[in-house]
């Protein structure tokens, strides 16, 4: 078997060094392409000189040949004819072997060049101006590989797996999972999988962050606001760009409200939908109601999609809120609130909508 | 058992056999081990069982130079230290963080490998860590396709971490010190001096939470206060006594493992360098510098690929170009180049004493915490390095994204690892404690902690912190 230890450059063996030699590239002949007849202006005597050529202008991976730097096309081509045909060896090796044991030895020896930030060697940049020359000289359009995946093309595979995921709905034009700075967001806890990810809602890409196992959305903008502006549902699909699969990780449901609540500045609550029911809705003077676990008592309205950072006024004094899907708890722990007998309205607030609902009135005996 | 301020008066009276000051991952783990040796001790906390309050948490606040650090955030002042938010990273040095390296002034233990970690497999178990093995090449789940392959010979090699629960040593231990009748802990009770008394013997001076200030006299004492605190409080100490403890070094040299962003590399898709889970315990597996390359200088660094977005030049498909990579058959993908590395010993990075006192009158510190612009540039010459390694096997290609020294006053990620401000040396010429962790100029005092290592590699400090407190307490134990 041949081993790149074998190759002899001109009279001067090569030592593999710390990077030693386990490179045995596969060689398949260039397909034939319809430009190879018309390139004829470059003279070589290079057996190699046709086979460069596709190769150059199939040369992979490249996003864009406006970075590239330009050279003298037939120089280059020399320059690299000459460089193929340096390498005596013990076996006839093809092009791409050649190729692969100049590059290899450009970095051992550290013959690089830097382009766009990337660390190529000599040879390879070489070969990256030349494929920008042929391209120019031919009038070859310069495309994009096929095998660039894109979210719309990549095949449906089970390569992740979601051990939890939240949240799964909100309703119409309301904030979810909202963060301090009042983005929404979804988490995802996902187990064995370290490759790259991208998150797609209804087939469009959301900024997302990953920590550890966790990855995490960030919605906002207008982003957010064509996300939930109509009752629907939309895929949550996960997308491997490396190696173009993508999969299905559930629905994020977005729900109507079923009306909304009337704001007391009398239009339609933006944070608020419709109040379904709420208690209690009496006690006695400075009497503990709805006793919790930890002594307090409680109020609970429920209602539909309330806003996430809604707080209950009872009788014009905040009161901690919580809330669980649907229903929003306030705890009174001071009972001095209730020490006058008469009516206490009920209020939810909101303010990053700046709204206050009347939920209804509280009578203190 | 835990005390109150009058049980230690009587306590005090009979003289306990070692007194260890700090209640962290080394202060515990020395009370336990004396204890299972029938030593008893007196273990002294500033804090108390939980955070602790402005007032509490007061002398740790600290003055620093230009480069920005988060002296208090990385403390914590309450029973169980440092360990209350620990991550568990555990894996000892390497060998050759042990070694003088020609290059490295000031590097090279006085003990070996071996020596430092007799008590190693003890160690895992306090620190409550199952795996022992750290060959990559031995661990099953470490699947080679996962990893940047290396052989012998190669500049770098596949290293392992693995993990601690982590082990909160406050609450993990708590009932063993509360139930010892060996082990005598005080908490919210601070120390403020170190006093010299007659024959090269010592006493503390403690404030207990009754405000009273009590001189402590024993056997043997044992600093285990932290890195910066073990320094502080010999600096302190220092300022009016003729021979200072632990003579010039003390507070020199602080070194902390910090991150550097060099690179990114386009690499086979699937490599994977994050916590996985393994029989025995989760392992995390790093690229690190080859002993060869550490024998010629190069720092003993850690490196792990994440992957990022997409790159705007090099798609993921330049692998599929015959003859240039070894996963041609794969799509690339594009990985961030993470490093942490320690800044090397350097005398110019040090504690000193502010001029300001904390709430209980002892001088805070100045943290002047240098980092050579030779450290930065051999974390970059690893990278390089290792572009080049990737290029010329065909393992991928690497693309310098930052290649320049950040100034002195950027703040950095750091570890929150103090290390080397009372090193470990063979003589006073280059260090505060002897082989036995005993401070120079004293017969009775000891010190505990990563503030002893005189270099140190990649590794998190903890595994070895509590390796070398076992073995500071057989040694004591022996003493005492």
């Amino acid at each position: 078997m041949l081993c790149r230890r074998d190759l002899i450059v001109g009279s001067i063996a090569f030592t593999a060094g710390w990077v030693g030699s386990s490179l045995l590239p596969n060689i398949n002949p260039p397909n034939e392409v319809s430009h190879k007849s018309k390139y004829v202006d470059v003279p070589s005597k290079s057996n190699f000189v046709e086979e460069l050529r596709v190769y150059a202008l199939e040369y992979r991976g490249i996003k864009s040949l406006e970075k590239i730097p330009d050279g003298d096309l037939v120089k280059i081509e020399e320059a690299l004819l000459n460089k193929l045909d340096q390498i005596e060896t013990l076996e006839v090796l093809g092009l791409e072997e050649k190729l692969s044991f100049i590059i290899e030895q450009d970095f051992i020896s550290e013959q690089t060049s830097v382009l766009e930030g990337w660390v190529f060697s000599e040879t390879e940049l070489q070969l990256l101006t030349y494929k920008k020359g042929l391209h120019k000289e031919l009038g070859i359009a310069f495309k994009k590989n096929d095998t660039e995946g894109s979210f719309e093309t990549a095949k449906s595979s089970e390569f992740l797996s979601v051990k939890a995921w939240g949240p799964k709905k909100t309703c119409v034009g309301v904030p979810f999972n909202q963060q301090l700075d009042g983005h929404s967001s979804n988490w995802f806890s996902i187990v064995g999988y370290s490759g790259p990810l991208e998150v797609y809602f209804g087939g469009k890409k959301v900024k997302t962050t990953f920590k550890g196992p966790v990855a995490t959305t960030r919605i906002e903008g207008g982003f957010f606001d064509d996300l939930t502006a109509h009752e629907g549902e939309h895929d949550i699909v996960m997308f491997n760009p490396a190696d173009n699969v993508k999969q299905k990780i559930g629905v994020f449901k977005i729900a109507s409200k079923n009306g909304s609540s009337v704001t007391q500045a009398g239009s339609n609550s933006k944070a608020f939908g419709k109040i379904v029911s709420w208690g209690p809705k009496k006690t006695k003077k400075l009497t503990a109601f709805n006793i919790q676990k930890d002594g307090s008592s409680a109020l609970w309205i429920k209602t539909e999609c309330p806003s996430l950072d809604v707080k209950v006024i009872l009788g014009g004094v905040e009161l901690p809120t919580a809330i669980k899907r649907d229903i929003v708890t306030a705890r009174v722990d001071d009972l001095s609130i209730l020490k006058s007998s008469g009516p206490a309205e009920v209020i939810l607030s909101s303010k990053s909508a700046d709204e206050q609902v009347s939920v209804g009135t509280f009578h203190i005996k | 058992m835990f005390i109150s301020p009058s049980e230690l008066k009587e306590l005090n009276r009979n003289k306990v056999s070692v007194v260890i000051v700090g209640a962290g991952p080394a202060g515990i783990t020395i009370a336990m081990e004396l204890e299972t040796l029938g030593i008893d001790s007196l273990l002294i906390e500033a804090g108390g069982f939980d955070f602790p309050d402005e007032y509490g948490n007061d002398p740790y606040r600290g003055v620093v130079g230009a480069r920005p650090y988060a002296l208090a955030a990385s403390r914590l002042r309450f029973y169980g230290g440092t360990s209350n938010h620990w991550g568990g990273w555990c894996r000892p040095l390497d060998r050759e963080d042990f070694k003088k390296v020609d290059d490295v002034p000031l590097s090279g233990w006085p003990i070996d490998y071996d020596e430092a970690y007799q008590y190693l497999d003890k160690a895992h178990v306090v620190c409550e860590v199952n795996g022992r093995d750290y060959d990559a090449s031995r661990i099953e789940e470490i699947k080679p396709d996962t990893v940047v392959p290396f052989t012998a010979d190669s500049p770098f090699r596949t290293s392992i971490f693995r993990f601690s629960p982590p082990t909160r040593f406050g609450s993990r231990y708590r009932d063993r010190v509360s139930n010892s009748k060996k082990i005598h802990c005080i908490l919210n009770s601070n120390l403020i001096k170190v006093k010299r008394v007659e024959g090269g013997k010592s006493s503390l001076l403690v404030k207990l939470a009754t405000k009273e200030i009590v001189e402590i006299k024993s056997k043997a004492y044992v600093l285990a206060m932290g890195g910066i605190e073990n320094a502080r409080f010999l600096l302190s100490s220092n300022q009016d006594i003729s021979v200072p403890y632990g003579g010039d070094w003390v507070g020199r040299c602080f070194m902390e493992h910090f991150g550097f962003k060099t690179s990114v590399v386009y690499a086979k898709s699937g490599l994977d360098y994050r916590r996985r889970k393994a029989s025995k315990g989760d392992v995390r597996a790093v690229i690190s510098t080859a002993p060869s390359q550490i024998k010629k200088g190069l720092p003993n660094i850690m490196m792990g690929l994440f992957p990022i977005a997409d790159d705007q030049f090099l798609g993921k498909d330049y692998s599929k170009n015959k003859g240039l990579f070894d996963f041609s058959q794969k799509n690339g993908w594009h990985y961030e180049l993470r490093t942490t590395v320690a800044n090397r010993p350097n005398k110019n990075s040090y504690i000193s004493l502010a001029d300001e006192k904390d709430v209980h009158g002892v001088n805070r510190i100045n943290l002047n915490w240098q980092i050579s612009d030779e450290d930065f540039r051999s974390v970059i010459k690893c990278s390089d390095m290792f572009g080049l390694y990737i290029a010329a096997k065909g393992y991928g290609r690497l693309k310098k994204t930052n290649h320049v020294v950040p100034k002195p006053d950027k703040m950095l990620s750091t570890g929150m690892h103090h290390i080397g401000t009372t090193r470990i040396a063979s003589t006073e010429s280059t260090g505060v404690v002897d082989e036995n962790c005993k401070v120079f100029y004293s017969d009775d005092l000891f010190v505990a902690g990563s503030s002893i290592f005189p270099t140190t590699g990649y590794s998190n400090p903890t595994l070895t912190i509590v390796a070398l407190a076992i073995r500071l307490a057989k040694h004591v134990a022996k003493d005492v």
